[in-house]
């Protein structure tokens, strides 16, 4: 092989690498958004003191004052459910309304029959709300840190944060306490 | 019986190959005189004639060594290379480039240090996104050598694998930000400005050089990048690294051109 056709080998060798380089690299790019494109907290029931979610069955939840009074979760079983905060706020209020299913005896019929009835309690979220570019995917949304987490206790005994910053990944933030009276989660 | 198995047993011994062994010090081609290796030198024939052999076959070696490829000097030669791939790129519509030039000291055509010093911006408006990236022109710097293995070979024509150590110290800002709130209705239009960082890495690097005419040659690169530093802003993570390319890319595709001296 003489000094001419190891240059012309070289030169196809170069421009192959070239092409395949330039192909590599336009090819690698990906938009999917794997995270979610906002911050949303997550919150979950619990037995007081068990570490296993329970799902709440005939649960409405909504923010109070929301636009058109639109409902997260809309007379559902839910273990689960998301609250998203305003970012103009400071502090959100969310309502919790629970059916409770009593069975008795119908005094006529003698019949036993389930009488339902509900109850309510109010949660109140305070926090700071800072923009954020997550990535391009993704985009920029508003991430918040959360000052406190307090309730009322109709039917839920207490409330925990977990997870005081409130990024696009998705993970649990509050923990919701339902009273253990008759469950044997623990 | 027994004089038959006598007479069997003394054929069977007749007929056994001779085993003895032969040892004799001389070949029958050891009187053969080979002629000297194309090529060696008279004074290496005469000092092997002489009788001193093992000087000779020292000698010998040394000098099949330097018949068998060039030795080439400390400094072989001085590179200096502008890169210009992300230039093109740009052109035909990546949001971002990385524009650098270097210096790459050729040591014994084999060890190449190499310094490397450039300028990166990127601006990024994607068509599904909620805002425009803006990664303002900032410098970056890199050390590192190149390994040349066609070190036997002439400096024209290169295959190399390199090491870099690169840094970045960067900014960056996401304007336009429209932030829509489906629940509680309150849209947000919003900028993020002044992010500052730094950006640590480490590069892997395969490519070759080829001299193209004269003192000018090409090279293209193909680059494995590890990111080992690289704090978030404030208020938005970085997309772009000056001289690194995406943020979470770790391939990047170089070419550049070289002028030797």
């Amino acid at each position: 092989m003489n000094i001419h056709e190891l240059t012309m080998n070289f030169r196809a060798i170069l421009f192959v690498v070239a092409f395949a380089a330039a192909a590599v690299f336009v090819s690698c790019s990906d938009d999917t958004c794997y995270d979610q494109r906002s911050a949303l907290p997550t919150a979950r029931f619990y037995y007081k003191g068990g570490t296993t979610a329970v799902a709440v069955s005939g649960l409405t939840v909504g923010g109070i004052g929301a636009a058109g009074d639109s409902l997260i979760v809309d007379s559902t079983t839910v273990s689960e459910f998301y609250m998203p905060l305003a970012p103009h706020e400071t502090e959100c209020r969310y309502f919790l309304r629970f059916t409770i299913a009593q069975e008795g005896v119908d005094s006529e019929t003698g019949e036993t029959v389930t009488t339902y009835s509900h109850l309510t309690d109010t949660l109140t979220v305070q926090y700071t709300a800072k923009p954020y570019f997550a990535s391009r995917e993704c985009g920029a949304m508003f991430y918040f840190d959360i000052a406190n987490l307090t309730t009322t206790r109709h039917i839920l005994d207490s409330v925990a944060v977990v997870t005081p910053t409130i990024t696009n990944v998705s993970r649990e933030n509050f923990r919701l306490f339902l009273p253990n009276d008759d469950n044997d989660d623990e | 019986m027994v004089l038959l198995l006598a007479m069997l047993s003394v054929v069977a011994a007749a007929q056994e190959p001779d085993r003895r062994r032969v040892v004799t010090p001389v070949g029958q081609n050891n009187n053969v005189v080979m002629p000297p290796a194309r090529g060696t030198s008279d004074k290496l024939v005469e000092q092997y004639l002489s009788g001193d052999t093992l000087a000779a076959l020292r000698e010998a070696r040394e000098d099949s060594i330097k018949r068998s490829y060039k030795r080439y000097p400390r400094v072989t030669d001085i590179a200096v290379h502008i890169d210009w791939l992300d230039l093109l790129l740009m052109a035909c519509g990546q949001d971002y480039c990385s524009v650098g030039a270097g210096v790459t000291l050729n040591m014994w055509n084999r060890l190449q240090p190499v310094a490397e010093l450039g300028i990166g911006r990127a601006k990024l408006t994607p068509d599904d996104g909620n805002f425009t990236y803006r990664g303002k022109v900032s410098p970056y710097f890199k050390l590192g050598a190149n390994y040349n293995f066609l070190f036997k070979s002439e400096p024209a024509y290169q295959l190399l694998l390199g090491l870099r150590f690169g840094l970045s110290p960067f900014s960056y800002e996401v304007t336009d930000v429209t932030i829509r709130d489906y629940y509680w209705r309150q849209d947000s239009e919003v900028s993020i400005a002044d992010q500052h960082t730094t950006a640590v890495w480490g590069e892997l690097l395969a490519g070759i050089k080829v001299k193209i005419a004269g003192h000018v040659s090409l090279g293209w690169m193909l680059r494995y990048h590890l990111m080992f530093s690289c704090k978030n802003g404030e208020s938005a993570r970085p997309w772009f690294v000056p001289g690194y390319g995406t943020r979470d890319s770790h391939l990047q595709a170089t070419a550049a051109v070289y002028y030797t001296f």
